[in-house]
């Protein structure tokens, strides 16, 4: 009982270093967590069988020295973090981005009324971002698909990807919240519910999209760096 | 000399060998690092770290699936498989065979095998 006191303690601790480095979806890390567990716990058996004096203290010790430091191993998993992270990120604006605009296309369009008008908002082409993004958002699926996975290859370029889908969602949902702010259209879009919750759509989005980008970039920052935090 | 190899040595040949490391039955990764320590009289000794990470990414393609289980309180991950990983495993071993044979022909000096 102590023994495994011990062997819990020691893994613990070696584990929540690891986990304090890893970044990207919640549930992945978790699982790596979970799987490191069960291998420590295999590695620390073997050191037993290996030396069958050693207390559980030694052969906790001995399966932490056998997975190596915490840094490298959290550096080792950036990569596949990074993948699903930027898959997943890309995914989730994809799959919203069309509901969104739906709902701004049923509140009048008015981004492309404004863009006739000739407003500020003109400088802003919604039909190129909206391509920007989807041309994006097809590289992040491809580089983080089997063959991606196969050539071992493309995880920058899908964290990177994955940032211009967040930024093009977030500038296309301040556009049409400027627009509806301002009035831009002069239509009765300022009136309509379908407009109150387009634009209530939008901001779900934003507030998604930062926590997002937050994550994107804490991956991106674990494939950049040495290692090391 | 130590003969342990060094990780950068395998580049390229790790998907093989973790994919024959599978094909006799479902291990989970732990199980794979002591698999190849043991088959390879414990000259293949990687990192853990190589060899989780290698494992996902094999998911990812594919080549391997994997299941969770319950095992003495914690959960288990284990790897197996998939049809498309047994016919990458094929495919590496023949790659394998022709590199073999290339770098002996020019280590030893030995002449490149005639077609048969």
């Amino acid at each position: 009982m102590a023994g495994r006191d011990v062997a819990r303690d020691g893994f613990d601790a070696y584990l929540d270093a690891v986990g304090r480095r890893l970044f990207g979806p919640r549930r992945a890390r978790a699982a790596i967590l979970d799987e490191l567990r069960d291998g420590l716990h295999e590695a620390a058996a073997a050191a037993r069988r290996r030396c069958p004096g050693a207390d559980t203290g030694a052969a906790v010790r001995a399966a932490v020295r056998e997975f190596g430091p915490a840094h490298l191993v959290a550096a080792a998993f950036a990569g596949e973090l990074a993948c699903g992270q930027a898959r997943r990120t890309v995914t989730g604006l994809l799959v919203t981005g069309p509901l969104v605009g739906l709902l701004w296309l049923a509140a009048g369009s008015p981004v492309a009324a404004s863009v006739v008008g000739g407003g500020p908002l003109a400088a802003v082409p919604p039909a190129p971002l909206v391509a920007v993004a989807v041309l994006a958002g097809a590289v992040v699926l491809a580089a983080t698909g089997r063959r991606g996975a196969l050539l071992g290859r493309g995880r920058m370029l899908a964290v990177d990807g994955a940032v211009v889908v967040v930024a093009a969602a977030v500038v296309a949902d301040l556009v049409m919240l400027a627009v509806l702010l301002t009035g831009a259209t002069g239509s009765s879009i300022g009136a309509s519910s379908v407009a109150f919750l387009a634009g209530c759509a939008s901001l779900a989005r934003l507030g998604a999209c930062g926590v997002q980008a937050a994550r994107v970039l804490g991956c991106r920052r674990a494939l950049t760096g040495p290692g090391e935090h | 000399m130590s003969l342990r190899m060094r990780a950068e040595a395998l580049k390229g040949h790790l998907d093989g060998l973790l994919l024959a490391a599978l094909e006799p039955g479902p291990l989970h990764g732990y199980g794979v690092i002591d698999h190849l320590r043991a088959g390879s009289g414990g000259r293949i000794d990687l990192p853990t770290g190589t060899i989780y990470p290698a494992l996902h990414r094999l998911e990812r393609a594919g080549l391997v699936r994997s299941r969770w289980s319950d095992s003495s309180g914690r959960r288990r991950r284990t790897y197996e498989l998939t049809p498309a990983g047994a016919a990458a495993l094929d495919e590496s071993r023949v790659g394998w065979a022709e590199f073999a044979t290339a770098v002996s022909a020019l280590l030893g000096r030995r002449a490149w095998p005639a077609a048969t």
